[in-house]
């Protein structure tokens, strides 16, 4: 009983052929009055992306008034397939923590406070500090006097979710400044 | 991996279990469990009494994989065993329950069961020209004895669907680890009824309305129009319910069709689908009240 391209979409339309239950003469008045009752909530399923490692793991966020009500592993992320380990299983404490930092915070040399600062300023203030420190300790020559072109007191450390083409990028900018000495959270 | 899989009751017993357990939880569904137990169980027996001839199971059957790649369900080019001397087994089988338990279309019921008795229908042509869609034939022969012709249709899909499954159960194998993206049944082309979330992350398996073969599909991507975009898409669920959200309703904003979803990762003992959507109708008519459709009719989500 062989098919054709075509007879495979009627085919599937076979479930089209069905009678209502009212016609075929089934109370649906109990099961109705219990769906008028029922309490409905509901949410949206988000797909995001476990910050901790490079691994980069996709999990699920359950949005609900703009709120993330609770996380679970992506089963469709190929790499995890919905496992998590503990620190991603983690990820709704860690996002509704009270001691999540949501703006950069700034304390002042000898201050005894941090107060709340904006991205722009703080920006500014790390490119400020960035600039002086090299243009202060630039050494162009060793003490044996051959040609170094290299900054000694800046420590630059990579986060662990950069991967490896971001690595790359972050190196050429940390050499651009003669960094020398930089490492990969990854390794450490 | 079994765990990772949908762990499947279709035996009779199970049903029954099933079925026991869903009234006591569900007193509401009372009158749906009633009218669609007895056929679910009568589908149930008939597979277990007159299986597929071992002929068929052991016969090498051989997939052309650049069509499946292209989206040709399995049916499409293997075709399917005739069945048409079996059918007439199951004309016995399935009429008497659908006659106890749907007393609005009795009438109609009776003739067609007299035109199978009395060789007033031709079993062969009738699901010949069933599955070829051949509406014609099928209204002449409806007009033959009498019977209406929707539920003339809507009983030859009850009649011819346990053969179906059968069928799914032998070929099925042949597409596994087989990549299949579509949200459609890739043995034979229908949509899913239910979706099953299972194993680590709730991986999502989509069972087929019309053979029963299961697949898996992405969570975040509607079946009926390939979406996903996850700010159109939204679930709802009973918060009254024991289960919370592990029954839920699937919405597309896109296409605004929906699929009820049962997530069975806490669950102990196998499950039985059927019976696990036919628990969901509450839900059917939440969404069809807030004007989704089902991605496909099933006997007891006609609720309009």
């Amino acid at each position: 009983m062989k098919f054709t391209r075509r007879n495979f979409i009627k085919l599937a339309g076979m479930g089209a052929a069905m009678v209502p239950l009212g016609q075929l003469g089934i109370n649906l008045q109990p099961v109705q009055a219990f769906a008028a009752g029922m309490k409905i909530d509901g949410a949206r399923e988000v797909v995001s992306i476990c910050p901790f490692c490079a691994v980069t793991c996709h999990y699920i966020a359950h949005v609900k008034d703009g709120k993330i009500v609770s996380t679970e592993g992506d089963p469709d992320y190929p790499v995890s397939e919905g496992s998590l380990c503990a620190k991603g299983a983690a990820q709704l404490s860690m996002i509704n923590s009270h001691h999540r930092l949501l703006k950069p915070m700034y304390r002042a040399p000898y201050s005894d406070h941090w107060e709340e600062k904006s991205w722009d300023w703080t920006l500014n203030r790390l490119a400020r500090k960035i600039k002086d420190t090299r243009d202060s300790d630039f050494k162009q020559v060793n003490a044996k006097g051959e040609r170094v072109n290299r900054v000694e007191s800046i420590f630059h450390l990579g986060c662990s979710i950069m991967d490896n083409e971001e690595c790359a990028v972050v190196h050429q900018a940390a050499r651009g400044l003669g960094l020398v000495h930089f490492d990969h959270q990854a390794r450490i | 991996m079994s765990k990772e899989r949908i762990r499947h009751d279709r035996s009779v017993k199970g049903i029954e279990k099933a079925l026991k357990t869903l009234v006591m939880d569900k007193p509401e569904l009372d009158s749906i469990v009633t009218a669609f137990g007895p056929l679910l169980l009568a589908k149930a027996a008939f597979k277990e009494e007159c299986p597929l001839p071992e002929s068929f199971k052991t016969e090498s059957l051989s997939l052309d994989k650049n069509r499946f790649a292209q989206g040709e369900p399995v049916f499409t080019s293997l075709g399917l065993m005739e069945f048409q001397d079996d059918f007439k087994g199951v004309v016995p089988r399935l009429l008497p329950p659908m006659k106890e338990a749907f007393a609005g279309i009795r009438e109609d019921l009776e003739k067609i069961e007299k035109g199978f008795a009395d060789h007033g229908i031709d079993a062969g042509e009738c699901v010949r020209a069933f599955l070829n869609d051949q509406q014609e034939i099928l209204e002449k022969q409806a007009e033959q004895i009498g019977a209406s012709f929707p539920i003339f249709q809507f009983v030859l899909g009850q009649l011819v669907k346990p053969f179906m499954e059968m069928q799914a159960e032998v070929v099925g194998p042949l597409t596994e680890g087989m990549q299949w993206l579509h949200g459609y049944c890739p043995v034979c082309g229908s949509y899913a009824a239910i979706a099953g979330l299972a194993g680590e992350g709730g991986k999502r398996w989509l069972q087929c309305a019309n053979c029963n073969h299961e697949w898996r599909f992405n969570r975040h991507t509607c079946p009926r129009c390939n979406d996903s975009d996850h700010s159109k898409h939204e679930y709802f669920f009973d918060e009254n319910s024991p289960v919370k959200a592990g029954e839920r309703v699937d919405v597309c904003n896109e296409c605004h069709s929906y699929l009820l979803t049962t997530d069975l990762r806490e669950r102990i003992d196998p499950v039985n689908m059927d019976v696990a959507a036919m628990g969901m109708i509450a839900l059917d008519i939440l969404a069809q009240e807030k004007g989704y459709a089902p991605l496909v009719s099933t006997p007891w989500n006609s609720v309009k």
